[in-house]
């Protein structure tokens, strides 16, 4: 096997589980999506490539196929997801209500060294102002909250303008790309086996592979480690200082990789012989 | 606590002890069931959350919690509700390994309402209670009009953003050809249409240069 580096090295394999157990298969799309954008691999024929080729997505169904469903079940996805050895989850979704049970999901993925992201929401206004709801659990505490940056500003694009669909408030804490992303989408609902979608839904994923990349080059982080690294190093865009559609700013995964130095070299010499067998599967 | 923030529906002894029988039992094991078949009958996941796999693993906090902040505000108006409209309650449990176990149950009544938090209660592993809410995906965004050709979100934009931030991440990573051929004579056709379609390109964002990849720490 030839040497991967640290950002090729593949993750936790084998993951193709939902909640219950059963079927994971995306029976709406948007699931699809977003997981193209994290981790589509490279060269497929959808000329699509995720911005962690090299993660693994471990999916995890919490709504139907009509794109509903519970807070209890996302609240159990997110244990479930925890408990079965994810580093990073991406929540593009969102609720206006919150509730002690999600704020205790929450809390066991974040303690036990999960980063959490969730979409910032698509209301296209600004939370305090009349009828903006706020969305959850993008503003739970130790969940990442993920605004949408692109936009027409006249007849010409620009991609560090604030998107016109996202919902801007206080707990946003990053801005990423999210107009018009081009990622999979499953071939019975478009035949191409690609779509271009909009939201914070789109930014969020952005985002998370950003965090997955991090981690990729020091495992060791912590979650308040990563998000640091991605804060810290943010873009500023949009406002001068942190505004209330991207937070710290817009993305910066080099400079992410950058701000959280690789884990110390081992001292001793390498193995000569044959290369260890992978760790079993968590 | 619950019964500090709502003293009016403090649990009776007689509904305590009705948490025993094993029709409260019944009901609301029975209701945990449905949930999840309902859940397993769905046919496709929406897809979120998407759980990125890696090793990184963090100690197990203090799972202590505090028990004046376990059920939510809007828990005891909707068993005070439920003998009009049934509520389905959502439990956090946390054993003393640290795991959280999620379960729900529906309830008919104030009194099965009452039961069935006392019960939890009684377990001594209650973290959380709260009453379900509805969930959605965040759905594709309604977006300004498209000035240019494509329409809305085309491939204008998804050129504009979402290349350039690949190429960025394709600097870090060093090792993937971002395009192949084929890409790279698509875009030169679609950039060539658009110039012709209505004389100018979309403005490239930032993007870093593919073949400036600095070397990566081993």
């Amino acid at each position: 096997m030839a040497n991967l580096s640290p950002l090729r090295r593949h993750f936790l394999h084998d993951g193709n589980t939902a909640v219950t157990g059963t079927d994971v298969e995306d029976g709406h799309g948007h699931g699809t999506h977003v997981a193209g954008t994290i981790a589509a691999a490279a060269g497929n024929l959808t000329h699509v490539t995720g911005a962690a080729p090299g993660a693994t997505v471990l999916s995890v169904k919490v709504l139907s196929d009509s794109g509903s469903g519970w807070m209890s079940d996302v609240a159990a996805g997110i244990v479930w997801a925890a408990d079965n050895g994810a580093d990073v989850i991406n929540l593009s979704l969102g609720s206006s209500s919150s509730d002690g049970v999600l704020h205790s999901a929450v809390e066991h993925a974040y303690t036990n060294g999960v980063v959490l992201f969730a979409a910032a929401g698509n209301g296209g206004c600004t939370v305090g102002d009349a009828g903006c709801a706020t969305n959850w659990p993008a503003a739970e505490d130790h969940v990442v909250a993920v605004g949408s940056v692109g936009a027409y500003v006249g007849v010409a694009f620009d991609p560090d303008a604030c998107s016109t669909f996202t919902t801007r408030a206080a707990y946003v804490d990053l801005g990423a790309p999210g107009f018009g992303i081009y990622s999979t989408y499953p071939l019975n609902r478009a035949a191409s086996g690609v779509a271009t979608s909009s939201g914070t839904s789109m930014a969020t994923p952005h985002a998370a592979a950003a965090a997955a990349i991090v981690l990729s080059h020091d495992p060791s982080l912590t979650p308040a480690e990563v998000i640091a690294a991605l804060t810290g190093t943010a873009r500023d865009a949009v406002t001068p200082g942190p505004d209330t559609c991207t937070g710290s700013g817009v993305i910066d995964p080099l400079a992410a990789i950058g701000a959280a130095p690789p884990t110390t070299a081992p001292t001793t010499a390498p193995p000569t012989t044959a290369p260890p067998p992978p760790a079993a599967p968590r | 606590m619950w019964e500090r923030s709502c003293p009016a529906h403090r649990p009776s002894a007689p509904a305590a002890a009705a948490a025993d029988s094993s029709e409260v039992m019944r009901r609301w094991q029975g209701s945990w069931r449905r949930r999840w078949a309902t859940v397993a009958a769905a046919a496709a996941l929406v897809g979120a959350p998407l759980a990125v796999v890696g090793p990184a693993r963090a100690a197990l906090a203090d799972p202590a919690a505090d028990q004046d902040a376990l059920v939510d505000a809007d828990v005891a108006p909707a068993i005070a509700q439920a003998d009009h409209q049934s509520a389905q309650l959502v439990f956090a449990h946390r054993d003393a390994g640290g795991a959280v176990t999620i379960s729900t149950a529906t309830v008919d009544s104030a009194a099965e309402g009452h039961a069935v938090l006392a019960v939890a209660g009684a377990s001594g592993t209650l973290e959380a209670v709260s009453v379900d809410s509805p969930v959605t995906l965040v759905p594709d965004a309604p977006i300004e009009p498209d000035p240019g050709p494509g329409g809305p979100g085309g491939d204008v934009s998804a050129d504009a953003v979402s290349n350039d931030f690949y190429r960025s991440l394709q600097w870090a990573l060093d090792t993937i050809p971002f395009e192949d051929a084929a890409d790279r004579r698509r875009q030169r056709c679609h950039r060539g249409r658009a110039r012709h379609r209505r004389g100018h390109r979309p403005p490239r964002s930032g993007g870093q240069p593919v073949a400036a990849a600095p070397a990566l720490p081993a």
